[in-house]
């Protein structure tokens, strides 16, 4: 051991010294604590591993492969740099055909689904005796697997055996019949219906929370003050409900865009591109085409803009509140 | 409470005798109009299994939504000849595995970083926090290629692991708030008895949290037996599938045969629906609990 100075300190002292610190280690408070964060750690062990290892590492090395070309085999993946997002942007129409569907899905989502589960949620609340009952039925399609509600709504939408065209026939609407999966300008929305038909309980259950929330008194002062029933909504329920209405619009946009299974179980993405989905691309572009490194450029951009989508969303609802 | 009564019934019910009977008359439309779409909710469930009852011809002309003939040796087709008993099993291996999984990470994490001092545990928390809001929908490509390299691709191990990872940061906010509004008294009466930290966790903390957990397992259960990209990812072989991506399989075979096709989705179906009969309430609530907050 080297003391400042550069003198060699004889060796007992030394010892004595070293004793010294380690006594007063285990002693000291800093020690106990030491021992006590480690114990501690334990705590979260399992959970940082698990995370890190099945998490976090995959999106970094997502970030990594889309740099690279590789078709999964070579034992050599060639450095492309920016060549896959050059090429995405500049030549490959069909992923934004992919990227267009998602976001008419996301806009049907918000649309569609966010007013009917709002209107009913408005419905239900403080007006019927059975708001359990119609919480439990709303949110069953929810529970099931979007491959069940796939096949399920295929079959209710086949032009042979299907009961949606049984039953316009039956209500004399016989014109509007039609093979609604195989026609390109309607698959898009018969399969976006399914998936309303699949989610929109969730977003039911939020609301109604939501509303349960507003006191009835400013309720009541609103209509000592001559607020009707529209103004009520407008300038009380849907003010207040800003909180919910944020987080049920991000969680809707994101989950309309990254549809897979439900739009795997109906169309297979046709006919042609018609209902082709980004993560649909993304799979057929590793798991079909052996591109790993350009179906991670996918995975990049398209991470990115629904990032992009919940920061502005989120930042839109901070504005409002102040 | 009876003031509150008041104050609704003045409000939603109308104040004055004239509009009351108006007002009925609207209940009743909005009644209706809420039993449709609860009606709405309910019949592809039932059409799926009337279908499912009846034979190829019968479920291509009748529209009767009562079979003919009730006809459940579809059933015992897809159960015995189309491995539909294989895939059950193995589903309900993974969802047991991947339950118990999370069950044990997520309450050991969500406690240590609800009470636990540590330094980082902050900047630990809000990066696993963090990933909820930044989904990369193409991580499955990096994960495959990991799994592909421990050559654990298409084994049941590489399939759990990373679907107790995709339930864990949901859970922990769940059961983190949970441990949270558990008094502080508890834990500092115990350790004055002389308990273990491990000790307060496992005899005080699990069973006080028992909502907070059975909801989150419920929620892993219906995530892990509905997942279908993971497995389709992981699983070429037949006898490693589990049920969705086995669906698929079975639709490749049956296309034309929708009855069939309706058998096999009432099994995947099944399970799913009767652990809602039972834990309704529960998942109802969970809903709101991860939802508003997360």
């Amino acid at each position: 051991m080297i003391l400042p100075g550069g003198l060699t300190a004889p060796r007992q002292a030394i010892q004595k010294r070293v004793k010294g610190v380690a006594q007063h280690l285990t002693e000291s408070k800093t020690w106990n604590r030491l021992k006590d964060y480690c114990g501690n750690y334990l705590f979260i062990l399992p959970v940082v591993l698990i995370f890190s290892a099945f998490s976090l590492y995959p999106i970094l090395r997502t970030i990594q492969l889309s740099l690279f070309k590789w078709n999964g085999i070579d034992p050599q993946m060639t450095w492309v740099g920016l060549q896959n997002f050059y090429v995405i942007f500049a030549m490959d129409p069909n992923w934004w055909t992919a990227m267009w569907n998602a976001t008419k899905f996301a806009i049907l989502g918000v649309l569609v689904m966010q007013s009917l589960s709002l209107g009913l949620a408005f419905l239900v609340d403080r007006r019927s005796k059975q708001s359990d009952f119609y919480k439990a039925v709303y949110y069953i399609p929810t529970i099931l697997s979007p491959m069940v509600v796939g096949y399920v709504w295929k079959w209710i939408y086949d032009p042979n055996g299907g009961v949606l065209n049984f039953l316009l026939d039956k209500v004399g609407l016989h014109i509007l019949t039609r093979s609604w999966l195989s026609d390109p300008g309607l698959a898009l929305f018969a399969v976006s219906a399914a998936s309303i038909w699949a989610g929109f309980g969730y977003s039911f259950v939020l609301f109604l929370a939501g509303l349960k929330g507003i006191s009835a008194d400013i309720y009541e002062a609103a209509k000592v003050d001559g607020a009707n029933g529209w103004k009520q909504f407008w300038y009380i329920t849907l003010p207040m409900l800003r909180p919910i209405l944020t987080v049920v619009t991000i969680l809707t946009i994101l989950g309309a865009m990254q549809l897979f299974p439900l739009v795997d179980a109906m169309t297979n993405g046709g006919p042609g591109f018609a209902t082709q989905v980004p993560v649909k691309s993304i799979y057929d572009e590793c798991f079909k085409n052996y591109h790993y490194g350009y179906a991670s450029a996918y995975s990049v951009i398209f991470g990115l803009i629904l990032l992009i989508i919940s920061m502005t969303q989120m930042e839109i609802s901070r504005r409002y509140d102040v | 409470m009876s003031n509150t009564t008041t104050i609704r019934e003045r409000i939603f019910m109308g104040s004055n005798p004239a509009t009351r009977g108006k007002r009925s008359i609207a209940d009743v439309c909005r009644e209706i109009f809420l039993f449709l779409i609860a009606l709405c909710c309910i019949f592809p469930l039932l059409w799926m299994i009337s279908t499912a009852l009846k034979g190829t011809e019968e479920a291509f002309t009748s529209f009767n939504l009562i079979p003919k003939v009730w006809r459940f040796d579809n059933f015992k087709v897809a159960w015995e000849q189309a491995n539909f008993s294989l895939y059950f099993f193995n589903s309900t291996v993974y969802t047991i595995s991947v339950m118990f999984g999370v069950w044990l990470a997520a309450t050991l994490g969500a406690y240590g970083f609800a009470r636990l001092q540590m330094p980082g545990k902050k900047v630990i928390f809000y990066i696993l926090i963090g990933s909820l809001m930044v989904p990369i929908p193409g991580s499955f490509i990096p994960l495959y290629l990991m799994m592909n390299s421990y050559h654990l691709a298409g084994t049941r191990l590489g399939y759990i692991l990373p679907m107790i990872s995709s339930g864990l940061a949901t859970s922990i906010f769940i059961l983190k708030s949970f441990f949270e509004s558990i008094p502080k008294e508890f834990e500092e009466s115990a350790r004055l008895d002389g308990c273990s930290k491990l000790g307060i966790f496992s005899r005080i903390m699990i069973p006080l949290s028992r909502p907070a957990w059975v909801t989150v397992l419920i929620f892993t259960a219906l995530a892990t037996w509905n997942d279908y990209l993971w497995a389709l990812i992981m699983f070429s072989k037949k006898d490693l599938m589990p049920i969705q991506v086995g669906l698929r399989v079975f639709q490749g075979q049956y296309f034309t045969r929708y009855e069939m096709l309706m058998a096999g989705t009432a099994i995947a179906a099944l399970p799913v629906i009767v652990l809602f009969i039972i834990f309704q309430r529960n998942i109802v609530s969970g809903v709101t609990a991860g939802g508003i907050k997360g």
